[in-house]
């Protein structure tokens, strides 16, 4: 096991470093640069150039904010004079984190509940009502949804606050706007994963020892249909922890979505570079947390195990 | 009262998006206590969907009959009340222990769980019972095979883990459906012997669904003869190896390979295949396949003989009428 941890330990590093790479210099080959606007003059622009070391050649440009990146530092905003983008990660997470779990929870028990039933119900009304939920979550996109949510239960019948994430009440919106495409994925697969394993031959075993029905549902039924749903869940866990653009832009929710989007606008190397490692190694981190978590769950695929038959 | 398991008439249907399949057809069998019947047939000839319909594991549909067992008449029990007597009185073990048995749960758990359904036990008790019942059906170190999965077993292991399963609640009654069919031959032999030892441990019935007539030959007391959902021909184990009556199960017998024929001598077969379960002709199931077939046998279906006592057979074959038939075509009536 350690031997394992280790090994996806340096495989993750390798991630990062190829990944800080390929953007770094991907950023540079866009054309223009934070400081082509009209507003500066040739001089300014040397100034500045000169101040962030863009003056520099490329290749020492990349050395330099590798140096910095093994020293932990994350550099200073381009357009955010001064601020340090480790600053602005650190003020914008927590609310993107929170919206994000917040989605996540809901999205796992709604989507993993609905294609429960669907499975149970299958080829009658309850699948195809949920059929119809997966339908309008995954075709309708999210700022349709945030802005009908938004028009119907904040204007229309005023029972929740417009905009601002300051309250639970806040919160119940942008949630759901955020976990509807989720929802809708979840319960589709859980649907199908669940009809493989209801005809499975070990639950045929598990009726024929005369267990309850909702012995067989839980301890045999879910629990093995769950597995394949772990696989989705690191991916899916990252991009909904790290902010919507869209569903936080509508929400005014003050999270990370507005910088990505905004960061790359304004072509402020350093924040595009500090939010694209952060995700990155944010992503590595869930993904390998969800491999040690399936070797719990499913014990075929524990790794470095004892295999002896 | 000897008989444990009585089946009357009994028919079973199920929906394919083709329409009805009758995969059993009026089939009439009784088990006694302490015995081992065997039910043999080719693949489709409905055994399987007969013993697991009789448990109620199926999707099927009782069409007519009647199945009694010990003593209660469980043809119109609920899913509710069969659940008290799966496990309990009637323990199952399928074909492929591989995957019949859940691969993400540890093998001392799937034991447990079927003893703490029945019996009032604690979880420490259970787990003691689950270790005996380990040792009983010979798994070594079952300490730590008990919290083991089932990838860290063998093939054989796996099906002794099931037969455990099945016999946790010291049932009156074990079905084994093809249990050694996907096993090596050597395997299958232990297997076999350790299922005639436990017989005699648990003092339950078997009925053993097979098609291989080996396995029959060596322990079964005795047998019924399945072809496409009719039980054409049942009796002693004596009786339908040596006094066999019915065109289909002498094909049968004449097709096992025997290692005392000449090399080039070419394998005997039933020609022809199994009819349409869909849409199934009137008359007797075998008649397009049977060398001997009359008119009579495509028309209407043979009821069944009593030969000797005990040893059943639906052919018109044993008819007095059909003496010229016999005589021309040299059919014996082996009694």
């Amino acid at each position: 096991m350690a031997k394992y941890i280790i090994k996806r330990l340096i495989i993750s590093l390798l991630t990062i470093f190829v990944l800080c790479t390929v953007v770094f210099f991907a950023i540079k080959l866009i054309p223009g640069d934070p400081f082509s606007g009209p507003e500066y003059t040739d001089e300014v622009r040397a100034e500045l150039n000169a101040l962030y070391g863009f003056d520099k050649p490329i290749v020492e440009q990349y050395f330099v904010y590798m140096g910095n990146l093994l020293r932990g530092e994350l550099g200073i905003s381009v357009y955010y004079r001064g601020k340090p983008v480790a600053d602005i990660i650190k003020s914008a997470f927590p609310q993107s984190f929170d919206l994000g779990i917040r989605a996540l929870l809901t999205a796992t028990f709604v989507g993993v509940g609905l294609g429960v039933l669907a499975a149970l119900n299958r080829n009658r009304t309850l699948d195809y009502l949920s059929i119809i939920i997966a339908i309008i979550g995954i075709s309708i996109p999210s700022f349709v949804v945030a802005s009908l949510l938004q028009y119907v239960f904040a204007i229309l019948f005023p029972i929740f606050p417009v905009a601002r994430y300051t309250s639970f009440k806040h919160t119940i919106l942008p949630t759901i706007a955020l976990a509807l495409p989720t929802i809708a994925r979840f319960s589709r697969f859980m649907r199908t994963s669940m009809l493989e394993v209801i005809d499975s031959d070990f639950v045929k075993t598990a009726r024929s020892k005369g267990l309850k029905k909702h012995q067989i549902l839980f301890s045999h039924e879910i629990r093995n249909s769950l597995l394949p749903l772990l696989s989705i869940l690191g991916p899916t866990t990252a991009s909904l922890l790290m902010g919507s653009f869209v569903v936080e832009s509508i929400f005014a929710v003050p999270g990370l979505g507005n910088y990505f989007v905004e960061s790359i606008n304004t072509q402020d190397y350093s924040l595009i570079m500090g939010l694209t490692i952060f995700y990155g190694i944010f992503l590595v981190t869930i993904n390998f947390v969800i491999d040690i978590l399936y070797g719990v769950v499913d014990p075929r695929v524990r790794l470095g195990g004892n295999h002896n038959g | 009262m000897n008989e444990l398991l009585n089946v009357e008439h009994l028919s079973i249907n199920f929906h394919t998006y083709n329409g009805e399949v009758q995969a059993v057809r009026d089939a009439s069998f009784r088990l006694n206590r302490g015995e081992v019947l065997a039910i043999v047939g080719e693949s489709g000839s409905g055994k399987s969907v007969m013993m697991q319909t009789i448990l109620k594991l199926t999707p099927c549909m009782l069409m007519g009959g009647r199945i009694i067992f010990d003593g209660k008449d469980i043809t119109d029990y609920t899913d509710r009340q069969m659940q008290e007597i799966r496990g309990s009185q009637i323990g199952i073990i399928f074909q492929d222990a591989m995957t019949s048995l859940n691969p993400t749960m540890k093998i001392g758990r799937q034991i447990t769980e079927s003893l703490l359904r029945h019996q009032k036990l604690t979880r420490a008790e259970a787990k003691e019972k689950a270790l005996e019942l380990l040792r009983q059906v010979g798994i070594n170190n079952p300490e730590k095979r008990f919290h083991q999965y089932i990838h860290n077993l063998s093939g054989g292991m796996r099906q002794r883990v099931m037969i455990a399963i099945a016999l946790a609640c010291k049932p009156k009654l074990l079905i084994a459906d093809e249990p050694t069919t996907a096993l090596d031959v050597t395997i299958q032999a232990q297997i076999m012997d350790l299922l005639a030892r436990l017989r005699e441990e648990v003092g339950c019935s078997i009925v053993l669904i097979t098609h291989d007539l080996g396995v029959v030959a060596a322990n079964a007391d005795r047998i019924a003869v399945m072809y496409a959902g009719h039980i054409v021909e049942s009796g002693t184990s004596d009786q339908i190896f040596y006094h066999s009556s019915h065109p289909y199960t002498r094909g049968l017998l004449e097709s096992i390979p025997r290692l005392d024929a000449p090399r080039d001598a070419q394998l005997t077969y039933i020609g022809g295949t199994p009819p349409d379960a869909l849409n199934p002709a009137p008359g007797c199931a075998f008649s397009a396949r049977c060398k001997y077939s009359m008119r009579l046998c495509r028309m209407q279906a043979p009821e069944a003989h009593e030969i000797q006592p005990g040893h059943f057979c639906s052919c018109f074959l044993l008819d007095e009428e059909a003496k010229a038939v016999r005589e021309k075509t040299g059919w014996e009536v082996l009694v």
